[in-house]
């Protein structure tokens, strides 16, 4: 079953020390709201966040925001599914308007990784891979990426200067989107060039810290009255999400099934662009050919001929900037793609514009692909 | 109401000989070079064994008080402003004082705002000064400013000190002709009781902290004396890096040539309460009769202080009588992490 995104809203991502993470969840719902034409209707919040339990001690939010939201009595539930998050809030929106437990649905998704000094954040980051063999042993926010990097580059023989068009192209992009956090270009030889994270994954192959709130309504078709876009599939699947348990680590392959399943179910040729999960460079380079986007060991070569940039070949990538560029606010980044890609196929994206776009696929996933979402956006 | 004026009679700095290449500290760390590139320093001042901010301290205001040309005994008020005294109960003011033969008919006392309790200390004096009730006061910035082993701030945390004799107008070097405060309640760089080492909001100590509170007492000044920047010779800032005083002068409208002579965190790192002060004393080792300074301390927690000083002529009797900044620049033995740990007691010593 189709549903319908009746309007978006999203918040610059930015250090916004003068906001809580309710007030950038308000800010977004609002501007969602206003575009869907009012609060009438709205009959359930989901709330997509990952860490903000934790560093705010609270539980149970979705209900506390639905009433500061002035939505009392609506029904509320939280989703948390690490970097997935955001897509799997509006998984369970598109299953609660299909099951019609819901009539329309509002998804807001809210991080703030500024709330604590970074060397706290980080160690908050490792949770997001698997707590007994990874994070137990203190292994570092980027320590998988970086062995998976090497890996690939190994493997294919690929040069690490390759590698570096793909944040070039993030930045590029997102210097056109206002709610990118780093709305600046960069040139693909500072890559390699910025600080060590996790040899060979330097600052640049990696997401800024950022706060943000995106939210989207989501309605079913005899609720909907002038939708933006509409939602033809979502898809997911749990996988390995670890290097060595992969038998084939250089793919990953709980999105290779989510993948399966929604070709099953949608048409997810032709694609006018996607929006995927560049939480590093290498995570890119797998997503792209994980999705048969690229040949194996080519994407990069791709990237830098031009063929996922504007005016190019191929489907265009990541229009907002991508995690690299627009920022990565861990719940809110599923409910922003799908937000931003909306707004794509409306042709009202006020950034970097697919040519007469139609469909766009979006990718989310959790740390090395402990869990995928995939989602179809079609315009209507 | 007239506003209350005062003169800089003396000004006196102290920068102990040791500096430590903040690329030996990136070695040790195992940083990368960017990350202290960025900050424009090249190297910083590090207080010798036996030297503390008391001791910095006395140097610097000894210095000030012969520029003065004043008796110790006509001095009736101490500010010591600094963030790592000797003594957590005991006031460094008097120790200072009586090796300087100052006291005992003297207000003593340290003052504590972070990185600007010295310049708090001068406009008190100010106000003291103009009201008739002290001739003399002395203001002593002194810190030997500390910082985690490793943390970012390990960089720039250096030592240095620098001291003013503020009082009537006349026969001063420096005319001391307005001055503005702007502090808020913000948390952006903090040391609880009893703890070794501050903590800092990271990126929270920049636009909301040093931007914010300088760029608002800055223009507070200017509006309210009708100036705009290209009026001033001198601009100085708070640095605690030598990235950030040159943003916030040129965000507010002021040029390299108006910084660069009160710019001395590049050389020595942030001395702390000496940081802005320190480029003060350059400025008035070199300044000519009749030129304005523009003079804006910061201090986390947070707030800043804007001044607007006219040099007298004055000023060119008094240069000679004390080493200059550039003396205590130029006078430098380079020295290796290892001995900036002993030497900081950064190595813990069982005994």
């Amino acid at each position: 079953m189709v549903v319908y995104v009746e309007g978006v809203g999203m918040t610059k991502i930015d250090r916004h020390y003068d906001y809580s993470l309710k007030d950038l969840a308000a800010n977004a719902a609002f501007a969602a709201i206003e575009q869907a034409g009012g609060v009438d209707g709205i009959d359930y919040l989901v709330f997509s966040s990952s860490l903000s339990s934790l560093q705010d001690n609270q539980l149970d939010t979705a209900s506390y925001l639905a009433t500061s939201l002035g939505l009392r009595g609506i029904k509320a539930l939280n989703v948390e599914a690490g970097e997935a998050s955001g897509l799997a809030a509006i998984s369970v929106a598109k299953s609660l308007l299909e099951s019609h437990q819901a009539d329309k649905v509002l998804v807001i998704g809210a991080e703030k990784l500024n709330e604590f000094v970074s060397s706290k954040v980080y160690k908050q980051l490792q949770m997001l891979y698997d707590g007994d063999t990874k994070s137990f042993y203190n292994i570092g926010f980027a320590g998988d990426a970086a062995i998976l990097m090497r890996l690939y580059m190994d493997t294919y023989n690929v040069d690490r200067e390759l590698m570096s068009y793909w944040p070039a192209l993030m930045h590029s992009n997102a210097k056109e989107n206002p709610y990118a956090m780093l709305n600046f270009a960069i040139k693909p030889d500072k890559v390699a060039k910025s600080q060590i994270l996790a040899d060979p994954i330097t600052l640049l192959d990696s997401y800024p810290l950022g706060d943000g709130a995106a939210a989207i309504v989501l309605s079913n078709k005899d609720m909907s009255s002038s939708p933006l876009a509409k939602i033809s599939a979502i898809e997911s699947s749990t996988g390995y999400g670890s290097i060595e348990l992969s038998e084939d680590p250089l793919l990953f392959d709980s999105l290779s099934e989510a993948f399966r399943r929604i070709s099953n179910i949608a048409d997810t040729s032709n694609l006018d662009f996607i929006e995927i999960h560049d939480s590093f460079t290498i995570t890119a380079m797998i997503i792209l050919e994980t999705l048969g986007l690229a040949n194996r060991g080519k994407a990069a070569e791709l990237v830098s001929t031009g063929y996922f940039s504007p005016g190019g070949k191929g489907p265009l990538a990541n229009p907002s900037g991508g995690l690299k560029a627009r920022g990565h606010p861990l719940g809110a980044t599923g409910v922003y793609q799908i937000a931003e890609s909306s707004l794509q196929v409306a042709n009202k994206f006020p950034g970097v514009k697919a040519n007469n776009a139609k469909k766009g696929l979006v990718v989310s996933l959790n740390g090395l692909g402990s869990s995928s979402y995939v989602a179809l956006v079609e315009g209507v | 109401m007239a506003t209350p004026k005062a003169g800089i009679h003396g000004w006196g700095v102290y920068i102990p000989i040791y500096r430590l290449p903040l690329s030996d500290i990136a070695k040790i760390w195992g940083w990368h070079p960017d990350q202290y590139k960025g900050l424009a320093v090249e190297s910083k001042a590090i207080a010798g064994p036996d030297e503390d901010s008391l001791t910095m301290g006395y140097e610097a205001a000894y210095n000030a008080i012969k520029r003065s040309k004043i008796e110790p005994k006509k001095i009736s008020a101490i500010f010591f402003g600094t963030e790592s005294k000797p003594y957590a109960v005991k006031p460094s003011a008097t120790i200072i004082g009586e090796a300087l033969g100052i006291t005992p008919f003297t207000m003593a006392s340290d003052l504590e705002f972070a990185c600007r309790a010295a310049s708090e200390g001068m406009r008190s004096l100010i106000g003291m000064a103009a009201s008739g009730l002290i001739d003399y006061g002395l203001a002593i910035g002194s810190d030997t400013a500390q910082a985690n082993p490793g943390d970012v701030l390990e960089f720039t945390a250096a030592s240095g000190a620098a001291a003013f004799v503020i009082g009537r107008t006349s026969n001063a070097s420096a005319i001391i002709e307005d001055s503005v405060t702007f502090v808020t309640d913000t948390p952006d760089f903090w040391r609880r009781a009893s703890q070794p080492y501050p903590l800092h909001g990271e990126g929270f100590t920049g636009e909301p902290a040093y931007f914010y509170h300088i760029e608002n007492a800055v223009k507070a000044l200017l509006e309210r004396n009708g100036l705009k920047p290209s009026d001033f010779d001198y601009a100085i800032f708070h640095q605690p890096n030598g990235k950030f005083p040159v943003k916030v002068g040129q965000d507010l409208g002021f040029n390299m040539d108006q910084m660069k002579d009160g710019l001395v965190t590049p050389m020595i790192g942030n001395t702390y309460n000496a940081s802005a002060l320190m480029g003060l004393a350059r400025v008035l080792d070199k300044a000519k009769p009749g030129q304005k300074i523009l003079l804006a301390p910061f201090g986390s927690g947070a707030g800043s202080d804007a001044y607007l000083i006219t040099v007298t002529d004055e000023v060119e009797n008094r240069k000679p009588l004390a080493p200059t900044v550039e003396d205590y620049l130029n006078r430098k033995v380079l020295i290796d992490y290892a001995s900036y740990a002993k030497s900081r007691s950064i190595i813990h010593v069982i005994k």
